[in-house]
């Protein structure tokens, strides 16, 4: 069995794992591996023995970043596309609503603006819409997030931290293939 | 005459200047709790941060609560008193609050409008449209 494993990026995840950096050929028994010594130092530094369970078991925790970065990001092509016409409406409703919220302090009085419900009511498409304007400028787009999407993704502890809470939002559009 | 005068018709160059800039990370409850990285509101969502002890509720009963667990007390007078630091609740017509201002030790006071700017005003400043009037004063021992 020859398995040959050329990995050649060297960034680092979000965890900030290094990708294994090596090429590795297994003998014909389960316990060989040539072309490598005893022992292995993994791109992160880790120094393992050449056994393959060892490798097996090291290459299964540094490509793990690789698999979960590609669930996280969608392909441009699986991002959800908004019309034009909602996207040129939905521009006209937030900047109305940014002009008419600026001075409340009322999470409440805010949502209950007509623009904000108006753009509640553009369903869906106006999620990827909300996600972009979070991640240029951080404003109070959660209430409307949730009532279109119908979850919270803002971890507790993040409660009314304002670029907190957009990050969870904007991770979770990523996530949920919102957001490219 | 500042930009703000479109929100605030009370407000006019001999009652008020402008001490920061504005942001959307912190507004006039926080700001009077001496808070700038969070937003307090009790909303519907439960998104906002507002004391666990007090009621999520948007009633002066409710911010009294939330101030106590700071110190402050109600009292019946928005003086400046030596020696304690005051603040001021607005609310509307119906009762229901809508904006909070802390006193300055000079005597004037200072607010976070909104998203907007901090400020330092005269309480007149900010009465009337959109904030309605002074429902409650609380102070604490400095």
């Amino acid at each position: 069995m020859s398995v040959a494993l050329t990995d050649t990026a060297s960034s680092t995840d979000a965890g900030n794992t290094p990708w294994a950096s090596a090429t590795l050929v297994f003998g014909d028994t389960d316990n060989d591996v040539h072309g490598a010594s005893e022992s292995i130092t993994g791109g992160d530094g880790i120094v393992i023995d050449g056994s393959r369970p060892a490798v097996e078991k090291y290459l299964e925790r540094a490509f793990v970043p690789i698999a979960a970065l590609l669930e996280v990001h969608p392909a441009p092509s699986e991002v959800r596309q908004v019309p034009i016409s909602t996207r040129k409406r939905f521009q006209e409703l937030a900047d109305r609503w940014l002009e008419e919220s600026a001075h409340l302090s009322s999470i409440n009085k805010m949502a209950m603006l007509s623009s904000y419900q108006q753009i509640i009511g553009l369903g869906p498409d106006a999620a990827p819409l909300i996600l972009e304007h979070l991640r240029q400028e951080p404003s109070h787009w959660f209430w409307a997030l949730q009532a279109i999407t119908g979850v919270n993704p803002v971890s507790p502890e993040h409660a009314g931290r304002v670029r907190d809470m957009a990050e969870d939002w904007i991770r979770w559009g990523q996530e949920h293939g919102m957001l490219a | 005459m500042s930009h703000l005068s479109r929100w605030f018709q009370s407000l006019t160059k001999q009652n008020h200047s402008i001490t920061s800039c504005a942001t959307p990370e912190y507004n006039c409850v926080a700001w009077a709790a001496w808070e700038t990285d969070r937003w307090w509101w009790p909303d519907d969502a439960g998104s906002y941060y507002w004391p666990s002890s007090a009621p999520r509720e948007e009633t002066l009963e409710a911010f009294e609560v939330a101030y106590s667990t700071l110190g402050y007390r109600k009292c019946d007078n928005r003086d400046l008193e030596a020696g304690s630091e005051k603040i001021a609740i607005f609310v509307d017509a119906s009762g229901t609050p809508t904006h909070a201002a802390r006193q300055l030790p000079n005597g004037r006071w200072t607010s976070k409008c909104g998203s907007l700017e901090d400020i330092e005003h005269e309480l007149e400043g900010l009465m009337g449209t959109p904030y309605g009037e002074v429902g409650m004063v609380l102070k604490r021992s400095l």
